[in-house]
């Protein structure tokens, strides 16, 4: 969806007023500039209230003028009018079809006092006659093109960028907001809707008798609510280890700010490297501790009853109850030559009778010999292993043992560090990021190791679970063909695994792809080609910047440096979802350093070649860096905002 | 509208050889994204018409 022009009557500086956005040639970039207090942010704030009825741009709710415009009010009292209306109107177009949105309110004259809420309509104009949508069918409309709860990711203060990725507490609404514009969500929502029609049809199919259904079903139920809550401790476990991973990156940001514990931060640092090697062996070793575990729970449960069988075949082989082990093939071989295959000797006519007599019973002895000789030797291996049990538990354990005795001292000689940094700054500032650093490691390292132990919890239910699926597939594909619910079942949950699978491909496509454009967004922003190394987005999609020392490093950004990187985030997010919506930034580069402003200007080109931007700039925002680029590059408009001689309204220049 | 093409792409990729299931999700997928009330009644009238159309075509096949 395009913007193809914004009107505006009687909104704060806005009066009467209208602006275009037509497309010229390969670039749907807009330009307007203006001065500051001309009313560049209230533009943006006009837009959101005509979409959302909110007004986030505004430095404060109370201390600001009131929504109409002043000298509109003013006329309308000298001529004792009962009341004035606000207006903003969006014209945009999908796909060829018009869409106008409309959001209007009164105010009384002279009070100033609103007339009841806004009024939000939606105008669609297509082959047919224009359909006017108001209330909640002319909200979805908006819904669908640009989602409230992520207006943020189509209508940016740049002033405020900065601050986009700081907030790392609401991992929740990012992921949310990028399942919304990649439509994840509707594939969630069919996922939940699928799974309630799926159990109804098995409730059906069940309570006709069928008994194997039910009992299969209820094992699925069960195997699913225990993967949930293994999921939603994990889930609460990741956002644990991001929020002390960004905790500790800031604490670090203080410390190394000062000069004189460079030296020892260094040594830290390599310790703590250190020690990150230690604790993933750790888990590795967990890991192995829990495997072993597990594969000796069976052997031990069945060594009785191994021990026993063992017994029984000595006691029947020493009895001569089982058939000798005889090679039939030599025997054989040996009638064929008439000799001895061993000796060579010649095979006289009585012996071949005995001989043959004996190949006869082995014959028939033998599908008896062949099963004991497996189970002796299954029985023999189970038992040899399981006496290994003891030895093996101990060695795993010791090992466990050295590596803790390893990390304790690792933390030990850190700690040694923290004081000494703490004694040479001797800055309480200092001393209460060491403090936090410190209570951060800790809490990061216990929840590393909860992790591991909850993502194997995790794999094993999930494997439960998908014999238990098998299994109820199993059962409904046996049933009579004359069971409709039965049937229908089956299929339905054919299109849940389908839905589930597509889900799954395209979150794991999007996040990755989100966090490769990403990276090559940042890296063309960026004037620092030699210190950040690579993005990583987590599977909330929280952002993280490393060193190209491998160092987690976004508590240590500057504010500009932030911004370009929401900026990347943000354009890499609007290319991977898929969404087409207008991008309107206000005051884009405010806190950009001129340097990187090239670089922006470039990747503002590039992606306006794909879809819509509105940018708006100050004069000297809109600096030589920027605009070479942009009037060589090709903008499609380029306007200049600014007030009347009165000061009470803006008007607009083409130019 | 399914805006995101990747979808009905991966979709239609997992289902080539089940027609019956591509066009049950796509439908799906489309009352989804328009909003939808009461949406066992729909679900139920895809999957019911789309299963026996599934069946009728396995019929027809084995003749």
């Amino acid at each position: 969806m395009r913007f193809e022009s914004i009107i505006i009557k009687g909104y704060r500086q806005y009066r009467d007023f209208e602006i275009d956005f037509p497309k010229f040639g390969d670039h749907d970039l807009h330009v307007i500039i203006a001065e500051n207090g001309t009313g560049k942010t209230n533009l943006l704030n006009a837009t959101n209230w005509c979409l959302y009825d909110v007004e986030p741009h505004l430095q404060s709710d109370k201390n600001s003028l009131p929504r109409y415009n002043l000298e509109m009010f003013e006329e309308a009292r000298l001529e004792n009018k009962s009341e004035v209306c606000v207006e903003v109107t969006i014209v945009a177009t999908d796909e060829g079809k018009r869409i106008q949105f409309r959001r209007r309110q009164y105010f009384g004259v002279p009070r100033g006092l609103a007339r009841g809420k806004s009024e939000f309509y939606v105008t669609i104009f297509g082959d047919r006659e224009p359909q006017v949508l108001d209330g909640q069918e002319a909200t979805e409309i908006v819904e669908r093109y640009v989602p409230k709860r992520i207006r943020e990711y189509f209508f940016f203060d740049g002033e405020r960028l900065h601050t986009y990725l700081a907030n790392h507490g609401d991992a929740a609404q990012i992921r949310d907001s990028i399942n919304v514009i990649s439509q994840v969500n509707v594939l969630d929502s069919a996922e939940k809707h699928l799974a309630s029609v799926a159990s109804d049809y098995l409730d059906s199919a069940s309570s006709t008798g069928n008994w194997q259904i039910r009992t299969a079903q209820e094992e699925v139920d069960k195997q699913r609510e225990l993967l949930a809550g293994i999921e939603k401790t994990l889930s609460e476990i990741y956002d644990s280890i991001n929020d002390a991973t960004h905790q500790i990156a800031s604490a670090t940001a203080v410390i190394n700010g000062r000069d004189e514990v460079v030296e020892f931060e260094e040594m830290r640092r390599e310790k703590e490297r250190e020690l990150g090697e230690l604790l993933s062996s750790r888990e590795e070793k967990w890991g192995e501790l829990q495997a072993f575990i597990r594969q000796y729970t069976l052997l031990l449960s069945c060594y009785e009853a191994n021990e026993k069988t063992h017994r029984l075949i000595e006691k029947k082989d020493s009895n001569g109850d089982i058939p000798p082990e005889i090679d039939v093939a030599l025997i054989e071989k040996s009638l064929h030559d008439h000799a001895c295959v061993v000796c060579e000797r010649s095979i006289t006519p009585d012996l071949e009778r005995k001989m043959e007599d004996l190949l006869d019973q082995l014959r028939h002895g033998n599908a008896a010999n062949n099963v004991f000789s497996f189970v002796s030797s299954f029985v023999s291996r189970s038992l040899e292993e399981a006496e290994k049990y003891e030895a093996r538990r101990d060695e795993i354990i010791q090992e466990l043992r050295t590596l803790d005795d390893k990390i304790t001292s690792c933390r030990d000689k850190i700690s040694r560090y923290d004081l000494k940094i703490q004694t040479v700054s001797n800055l309480e500032e200092v001393a209460a990021a060491i403090e936090r650093r410190q209570r951060y490691q800790r809490l990061r390292d216990d929840n590393l190791v909860k992790r591991g132990s909850y993502e194997l919890q995790r794999d094993n239910t999930s494997r439960a679970l998908n014999r238990a699926n098998n299994e109820l597939d199993k059962r409904l594909s046996r049933v009579e063909a004359g069971e409709q619910s039965a049937k229908f079942a089956q299929f339905t949950r054919t299109l849940l695994a389908v839905v589930q699978n597509t889900k799954k491909t395209i979150t794991d496509e999007v996040r990755l792809q989100m966090q490769e454009e990403t990276w090559q967004r940042f890296s063309s922003l960026s004037r620092k080609r030699n210190t950040y190394g690579r993005v990583e987005l987590d599977e909330d999609y929280q952002v993280e910047i490393y060193h190209q020392n491998g160092q987690p490093c976004l508590g240590s950004c500057s504010a500009g440096e932030t911004e370009l990187l929401a900026l990347a985030f943000t354009i890499a997010l609007h290319k991977v979802s898929g969404n087409d919506a207008v991008l309107f930034i206000d005051s884009p580069v405010g806190r950009i350093s001129d340097e990187v402003r090239r670089n922006f200007a470039d990747v503002l080109l590039d992606v306006s070649t794909e879809k819509q931007l509105i940018l708006t700039f100050t004069p000297s925002e809109y600096s030589a860096e920027i605009s070479t680029e942009f009037d060589n590059g090709g903008y499609s408009t380029k306007r200049h905002l600014s007030l009347n001689n009165e000061e009470t309204h803006v008007e607009v220049n083409n130019g | 509208m399914i805006h995101n093409k990747k979808i009905i792409d991966i979709v239609e990729e997992k289902t080539v050889e089940r027609p019956n299931v591509r066009d049950s999700i796509l439908k799906i997928l489309e009352l989804e994204s328009n909003g939808i009330s009461h949406y066992k009644k729909h679900y139920k009238q895809i999957i019911e018409a789309e299963a026996e159309r599934g069946s009728n075509e396995v019929r027809e096949h084995n003749n």
